[in-house]
């Protein structure tokens, strides 16, 4: 499977609920991903993850470059020696294009943001992010299936059992939570209810972060909510349209940014600035203080290999920022 | 008594101007609004006020703290809620049981209008008041030079953040020039300077984005997160027509021949919106299309959470967008504001036009 000749590119998307890492070749295909749980602590999950890695493709694997991209991409990007830095939604849009080049509609929900990216012929034109609310994402139900003591693996499934489903405020999730306890204290069966929430969650994505967007197939629903199966079929109840869930939804976003780092290194031929496959056993040290400086008290943020500074931020007039 | 007033972006050097022309050596010069002045004007207005409002109260009561005794206030024209800040202002403020004297420019109520201006100017005659005020008019422009200037060099600069060390600079000394025959020579300055001390990348063809929207939220750094900075550093251009030249400068107000951007996007939105629906409707649906025919690349356009006018432009815009084939960028601001959210939106944002631009050249 590996080959010495062929060029390796990584890509890291560490997000608020998980930390995908995959491998491509020069070519784009997938060759190997991880999926974990950030769980709060975004250096432990990428080293972690790179260690997960190297046990499965071997150290000898050369990188020739490496990407990173989601909510903790910066730090991320510190950390694993990335040559670029995206955004998760370019970083989803080319992993969906790659996946299927005629997708003109991505969904994508996460762990904490939710987004719908508008393509056509090949080219993002619009997009979306939830704005003031993270209700309908992942870390909702998570803590929903936490709460009926339900394995959110198991969510979808049984939410197909269901024929009937409760009707379920989902604008936002307190209310939400509260008209589900409401519910099964009526007695509605579980099944009815979590029919519900997937429904309610569908048609909040819909309304709010799908409002006023041209959605015309293919779709493609992607990130980790879409390993419920229960969301895939209100979609498609509410669109009328096939959706298409890639085999990869969990790691498209590691997967854009792997292509990212290979469309670059392909334009600007140059070393990878990867550290190695070591980076599990470096001592990354995150410190941070207040700055007194005015009355913004900004929080500065500093992070320290193996004892040696490498990167801090967070100060609005930029007096602390370094980044090499 | 101490005289001074909230802080609005690069506007609060027009301010400074204007009173030091007055003669009012007693100026308390309002610092630049920080995470405390957004906690402070929070706790004391309605949690639904529009932020701009929140903003500017926070502001107040930091210069009030500092000893400032008249505060000058304005009423906006833009028919929405902008119109009742004031008197607003006051009952919270006299409430809180602070002692000042709210100096209110209203300009639709002529004779409030001038015992107001008249208190202001109280250390000279009316000529060297109406003087001051010219003067004032005439910097603006020379501050909004410097803006301008900044956002595009921003965007090419060699070495990062020069430009804004030399707009600082410049800023001051708009403020601190004296005399009309040294006023009328900074335009000169300042285009000058800039040329001197940023180095450019001549070979650069960036990304081209104009900003509109609220006013507050588009000239006010602290509420937009420095979205111009932000774009800036990605190596875009950008600009806005939003100043306040259109409101303050009696010169360009008086030739028949000036062509106003505003008056341009107002005739550009007619199709969508035909009469003022307050704020600036209008002026943000009409400048998608202004830009495009500029041949700029895309438009982002920024307004506070509740703001009612720019909730109508929002749920337009896609429209005008679609019809136009031009790119747009609606971001709600608040107080609560998370930059990573914005960063995100704003680097998506710039992916999308620059692949647009690519997609049209045929790479």
């Amino acid at each position: 499977m590996i080959d010495s000749k062929e060029k390796y590119f990584l890509g890291v998307d560490v997000g608020s609920i998980s930390t995908n890492l995959a491998v491509i070749n020069n070519s784009k295909e997938l060759i190997e991903s991880v999926y974990i749980r950030t769980e709060g602590k975004p250096v432990e999950s990428v080293q972690k993850g790179i260690k997960l890695m190297r046990d499965q493709l071997g150290e000898e694997l050369a990188i020739a470059g490496a990407g990173s991209t989601g909510s903790a991409r910066k730090l991320t990007g510190v950390i694993i020696g990335a040559d670029i830095v995206k955004n998760e939604i370019t970083a989803h849009a080319l992993a969906s294009l790659h996946y299927n080049p005629d997708v003109q509609t991505v969904m994508e929900i996460g762990g904490q943001d939710s987004k719908i990216i508008i393509i056509r012929n090949g080219i993002v034109i619009d997009f979306a992010m939830n704005t003031v609310c993270a209700a309908g994402t992942g870390s909702f139900l998570d803590m929903q299936a936490n709460r009926l003591e339900i394995p959110i693996e198991k969510f979808g499934e049984l939410a197909l059992q269901s024929d009937n489903a409760v009707s379920i405020a989902g604008r936002c999730t307190v209310f939400a939570e509260s008209d589900m306890i409401h519910k099964q204290q009526l007695g509605h069966p579980t099944k009815d209810i979590i029919k519900g929430l997937c429904e309610a969650l569908g048609r909040n994505y819909l309304n709010n972060v799908g409002k006023g967007k041209d959605i015309r197939p293919p779709i493609m629903f992607q990130g980790g909510v879409a390993a419920n199966i229960g969301m895939k079929v209100t979609f498609e109840k509410y669109l009328e349209q096939e959706i298409i869930v890639p085999e990869n939804y969990a790691v498209m976003g590691a997967i854009g940014a792997a292509i990212l780092a290979q469309e670059d290194a392909t334009k600007r031929p140059k070393k990878s600035n990867f550290q190695s496959w070591d980076i599990s056993e470096m001592n990354f040290q995150t410190s941070g203080f207040e700055c007194d400086g005015c009355s913004n008290i900004c929080e500065i943020v500093e992070i320290r290999r193996n004892d040696e500074l490498i990167a801090r931020w967070g100060s609005r007039c930029r007096k602390w920022d370094l980044i090499d | 008594m101490p005289l001074s007033f909230p802080y609005v972006g690069t506007f609060t050097y027009v301010f400074e101007s204007i009173a030091r022309g007055m003669k009012r050596d007693d100026i308390i010069v309002p610092d630049e609004p920080t995470y405390r002045t957004k906690q402070l004007g929070s706790q004391h207005s309605s949690e639904f006020v529009c932020t701009p409002f929140k903003m500017l109260l926070g502001s107040i009561i930091e210069v009030i703290e500092k000893g400032a005794y008249e505060i000058v206030a304005t009423v906006f024209v833009d028919y929405c809620r902008l119109g009742y800040y004031s008197p607003l202002y006051k009952i919270i403020l006299d409430d809180l049981g602070y002692d000042f004297d709210l100096i209110n420019l209203d300009w639709f109520n002529k004779v409030e209008f001038f015992t107001s201006f008249k208190k202001l100017a109280c250390n000279v005659n009316a000529v060297q008041a109406f003087q001051a005020f010219r003067v004032g008019w005439i910097k603006n422009r020379y501050i909004d030079q410097i803006d301008k200037t900044l956002y595009s060099y921003g965007a090419v600069e060699i070495e990062k953040g020069a430009a804004y060390k030399v707009a600082h600079k410049l800023y001051r000394q708009v403020v601190e020039t004296e005399g009309m025959k040294n006023i009328r020579m900074l335009p000169e300055i300042i285009q000058k300077t800039f040329d001197d001390v940023v180095e450019i990348d001549t070979e650069a063809n960036p990304l081209k984005v104009g900003v509109v929207g609220e006013l507050y939220a588009v000239v006010e750094p602290a509420i937009n997160l420095d979205i111009m900075r932000r774009l800036n550093d990605i190596g875009v251009v950008t600009e806005t027509p939003i100043t306040f030249t259109r409101w303050i400068d009696l010169g360009q107000r008086m030739n028949p021949f000036k062509k106003w951007h505003y008056k341009a996007c107002i005739k550009h939105a007619k199709p969508y919106v035909r009469y003022p629906l307050g704020g600036k409707t209008r002026e943000s649906l009409g400048a998608v299309i202004e830009y495009k025919e500029k041949g700029w690349d895309g438009v982002i356009h920024l307004y506070p959470f509740t703001c009612m006018p720019e909730i109508i432009s929002r749920s337009i815009l896609p429209q005008v967008s679609r019809e136009h084939d031009m790119p747009v960028l609606s971001l709600v601001l608040d107080e609560h504001t998370g930059e990573a959210g914005i960063q995100t939106r704003l680097e998506a944002f710039v992916d999308l036009l620059e692949r647009k631009r690519n997609d049209r050249n045929g790479f």
